[in-house]
């Protein structure tokens, strides 16, 4: 496991992708050394801001440090038309799945479609500046690209959505799904974003009980890529690097 | 009534409590300020860091639990990570420069600052002034700057194995250094 130790460092400045410092962070739980090194550097270095010489914070920081915090939440609501369904925490759009699941098939779909965009209008804020120099204060927005209903294969009885969305330069796609099959043994859901016909790995999950998963994957590919569709399919683990399995959703985008 | 403390603040904040959020504010604006300024260098940029702290615990975006060890501790972290990713992101490379003023005393700074942080501050510099450049450097670089481990590795020509045992080594004879002053970390404990 030396290529994991080796992201300490990066792991401890916060300067890994979100995949990797969950790697990193599962590589923690078995690796005794990492997680002494790593207690070693936070008591060594803590006392090390300490170091910093006191600012004057400039005037009316607090106001417009409060004002935004606060308008950050204004920005969601106004994004979203239903007010009973702001996006108070990610609960809510859990009960709405589960409320609306176990009634007609059709029905589900779109109530995901609707949670999906309220639990991505979550993410999405806007720093509004108050006469402040804007070159300073860029705006920080993170936007939907593409949001998708995946259609089941034939015989398929599942559904669920695809968005895409960049978040700060990152793009991230986001898949939720529904009534899909249970998975057995090592199998997972394998989510491929697709580029003329060739596929790129782009997260997987595996559904609980009710045989709902979902999944956020950070898009880091290198280079342009135009992505053509998503699809997700049935694999025998988690380390297909092409599909192996038949698509059970899939969309265009 | 008894003043609340961080964690129960916190939890407060958890609960979209405004005031509560103020209070913390008011606790930690100008050691969350003035260690944003020391990492981004920049008035504009550091109330920048402080709007990004103050959304993320707002929105709950960070999650602090009494496993993670003492808020204070935990809130400087994530403010440090949040001044190093917009520096990233400012992408002008962070060119590396000796914060000089470390080395300095800062008696000109205002005079009703917490007592602590200041005499820890200034045995903290003086502790730093021993250290040898190079292990200067690569504390700034690595703490401060938050450079990757293997810009690090260029930066100093050293194979990426040996990245960490040097600054390891730079941070312990700090560590040291301060020990022989009295040893302010010990102190904070109590």
């Amino acid at each position: 496991m030396k290529g994991n130790c080796e992201q300490l460092l990066d792991y401890f400045n916060g300067t890994l992708s979100n995949e990797e410092r969950d790697q990193f962070e599962a590589h923690l739980l078995s690796c005794e050394e990492c997680r002494e090194e790593l207690k070693e550097l936070e008591e060594l270095t803590g006392d090390l801001p300490y170091l910093s010489i006191p600012e004057e914070p400039p005037a009316g920081m607090k106001e417009r440090v409060l004002a935004s915090v606060f308008e950050s939440d204004m920005v969601e609501s106004n994004d979203i038309t239903n007010e009973s369904l702001s996006v108070e925490e990610k609960n809510n759009v859990t009960d709405l799945q589960t409320e609306r699941k176990s009634k007609q098939k059709k029905w589900v779909a779109p109530a995901l479609a609707a949670a999906l965009f309220l639990s991505l209008a979550g993410n999405v804020y806007t720093f509004v500046n108050e006469g402040e120099d804007e070159a300073t204060q860029p705006e920080e927005i993170s936007s939907l690209i593409k949001a998708v209903q995946l259609q089941p294969s034939e015989a398929e009885a599942s559904a669920g959505s695809a968005a895409l969305m960049n978040e700060d330069g990152k793009m991230n796609l986001v898949v939720e799904v529904n009534d899909v099959a249970e998975t057995e043994g090592d199998q997972v859901y394998q989510v491929w974003l697709l580029e003329d016909d060739k596929p790129y790995r782009a997260g997987f999950f595996t559904p609980n009980q009710e045989g709902k998963g979902e999944v956020a994957y950070q898009v880091e590919y290198e280079g342009e890529h135009e992505w053509d569709a998503v699809a997700i399919t049935l694999e025998p683990d988690s380390k297909s690097e092409t599909p192996k399995g038949k698509i059970v959703l899939s969309s265009g985008l | 009534m008894r003043e609340l403390n961080d964690a129960e603040l916190y939890d407060k904040v958890q609960a979209k409590d405004k005031k509560a959020l103020s209070s913390l504010y008011d606790r930690y604006e100008k050691l969350l300020y003035s260690f944003s300024y020391r990492i981004v260098k920049d008035g504009g940029l550091a109330e920048e860091v402080m709007q990004e702290v103050f959304i993320k615990l707002w929105k709950g975006k960070a999650q602090y639990s009494e496993e993670k060890g003492k808020f204070s501790s935990w809130l400087l972290t994530m403010t440090r990570h949040t001044a190093i990713d917009l520096l990233r992101k400012q992408s002008k490379e962070p060119d590396f420069e000796l914060d000089e003023r470390d080395a300095l005393h800062s008696d000109e700074a205002s005079v009703e600052d917490q007592v602590e942080w200041k005499e820890r501050g200034q045995i903290l510099r003086t502790a730093v002034s021993k250290l040898k450049g190079d292990q200067k450097k690569i504390i700034e670089m690595f703490y401060f700057k938050g450079m990757t481990h293997k810009k690090i590795s260029e930066e100093f020509d050293l194979p990426l194995g040996t990245v960490k045992g040097r600054i390891r080594l730079a941070l312990k004879h700090l560590k040291t250094s301060l020990g022989e002053k009295g040893g302010v970390s010990d102190e904070r404990k109590l």
